[in-house]
């Protein structure tokens, strides 16, 4: 069955007077759309370290490195401090598995 | 996760819903025609990766020009440090990886009947539509200053013709005159380059003409990386370069082009060259289009990038207000790749997503000492883009001499990672 738009549309009113608010979800497949400017070509002709092959155990304990050695990095630990703990795990995981395509 | 309250609510439902009306081509035999305008930072990085999540829509990019030269190093070409075909890309590998390239000047957008207008007089059908056309100047803002008489003091704001223009009138600039950087106040493309270009400008002076004077006339009383950048000059240019705020020249007032001079109310300024870089605004087809309502600027949401002022029409990069965002070619970049996910999610009738979006700045003070000015954005409980607090900011005043050295390095590996992750 299709519906019409103002079905629709009366349909996502009714959800709202049950359920007032609802949820922008902020995702780590989108983040790294960040990451990957700087970090797409970053390896062996690069001196922006690379993420490919990296655990998320690495790349999560670079994030803790970061916030707790803020001189030896010149750019993540002003970074870093703008991602919630699980954030960045939710983010060393995805690029763990995924690098830095967004899917 | 971010919650958003009952107005915010409904508006994303009602664009939701709007996508889910949409997603009825994805069920036919008809692919999602998704045009695009502009073939830079937004525009390709948008291009790419919808085509990556969406393999199967039917994208085309219309560009003015068919190939693409970077604002971000041009400064570099302008101190003879670079070629601008070194910063000049093809769309080669965009039109190989399926999507149309079509070189035109876009003239309207009818959102109603969702049509692009090209100046060539052929018309472009959408089902949505991207818009990431940089900026245009205002010529007509500074009197003396028009558009016929750009080329007397070029702004080359635009990389290009104007690089190259502005690059040999400095080359073939006499021992010990004076060289006038105009800096207007924000919002602007790319807010720090008059200050990293007066620095590449002065690195060449010191090699080619060493007496020579830099005066940047500037609208605004301060700017990004202020410290950062007097310190750099005090130590490499010293006595080269002279700042003279608003608050000292009480701001412009009148422009002689033929005599390269610019007027204020306390004192005149006259150069043997002078890159005047007017005020800027979204291009004029998106504004006569009704896209910046009463402003100079596109007012977006700032989740989705959907014109406030017309649905299935998003804008990004340098012609929207998106947020605390500078207009720069990162933010541009992140945005279309943030776009492109939101204009998938609503053709498939899917509530659009985010994420914390960054932004770095990168300035070379000479090619080997580099600065720069980091930030990190979220969607906040208004839905604006907004920057994260305690996150960001610039390079510590007290680096070593090694830390600008390795800034200068990754300036030059961000501007290679992202032009490559644009055109491959």
């Amino acid at each position: 069955m299709i519906a019409t738009f103002s079905q629709l549309f009366v349909f996502v009113f009714l959800i709202l007077q049950i359920s007032p608010q609802i949820s922008l979800a902020e995702t780590a497949e989108l983040s790294v759309l960040s990451c990957r400017i700087c970090h797409a070509q970053s390896g062996t002709s690069s001196e922006i370290p690379s993420l490919a092959l990296k655990s998320k155990k690495e790349i999560f304990f670079s994030f803790k490195t970061f916030l707790a050695i803020k001189a030896e990095s010149t750019i993540m630990h002003r970074y870093t401090t703008g991602y919630s703990a699980v954030e960045r795990e939710d983010l060393a995981d995805y690029i763990s598995k995924f690098g830095l395509v967004a899917k | 996760m971010k919650t958003f309250n009952r107005r915010q609510a409904l508006a994303l439902s009602a664009t939701a819903a709007t996508g889910l009306l949409l997603a009825s081509p994805t069920l036919g035999a008809n692919q999602p025609k998704i045009v695009i305008i502009g073939g830079g930072f937004g525009g390709i990085s948008a291009a790419t990766v919808l085509k990556t999540v969406q393999p199967d829509f039917d994208i085309t990019i219309v560009t003015e020009t068919d190939s693409f030269s970077t604002c971000p190093f041009s400064n570099l070409v302008i101190a003879g440090l670079r070629s601008l075909k070194s910063i000049t890309f093809s769309y080669k590998n965009i039109a190989a990886q399926g999507m149309s390239i079509k070189v035109g000047k876009v003239t309207a957008i009818d959102a109603v009947k969702r049509v692009l207008s090209l100046a060539d007089g052929s018309n472009l059908s959408f089902d949505r539509c991207i818009a990431s056309p940089g900026i245009e100047m205002q010529f007509d803002q500074i009197p003396g200053y028009t558009e016929a008489l750009q080329n007397l003091m070029p702004h080359a704001w635009k990389a290009g013709a104007q690089t190259l223009q502005l690059r040999d009138q400095l080359s073939s600039m006499r021992q010990g005159g004076t060289f006038i950087i105009y800096a207007p106040n924000t919002p602007y493309r790319c807010p720090v380059a008059p200050y990293e270009r007066a620095s590449l400008v002065a690195h060449y002076f010191t090699r080619h003409n060493p007496t020579a004077k830099i005066l940047i006339v500037d609208e605004k009383d301060s700017f990004a990386k202020q410290a950062l950048f007097t310190q750099a000059w005090e130590l490499l240019y010293p006595g080269m370069i002279t700042h003279f705020p608003f608050s000292e020249t009480g701001g412009i007032i009148e422009v002689d082009a033929k005599n390269l001079e610019i007027m204020t109310p306390f004192e005149n300024f006259k150069g043997d060259v002078v890159n005047f870089i007017p005020p800027q605004k979204a291009p004029k087809f998106l504004l006569q289009s009704g896209l910046g309502g009463n402003g100079l600027w596109c007012k977006i949401d700032e989740a989705t990038f959907e014109s406030k002022h017309a649905p299935n029409i998003h804008i990004l990069g340098d012609a929207a207000l998106a947020g605390d965002m500078p207009k720069s070619g990162f933010s541009a970049s992140v945005q279309g790749g943030i776009c492109a996910h939101a204009v998938a999610s609503l053709m498939n009738g899917e509530p659009p997503k985010t994420a914390v979006l960054l932004n770095t700045c990168y300035s070379l003070v000479a090619p080997d000492y580099g600065i720069s000015v980091a930030g990190a954005y979220r969607i906040n409980d208004e839905g604006r883009l907004r920057s994260i607090k305690n996150t960001g900011g610039a390079s510590s005043i007290d680096a070593s001499d090694e830390v600008r050295k390795a800034e200068a390095s990754y300036a030059y590996d961000w501007y290679n990672s992202l032009t490559h992750v644009m055109f491959g």
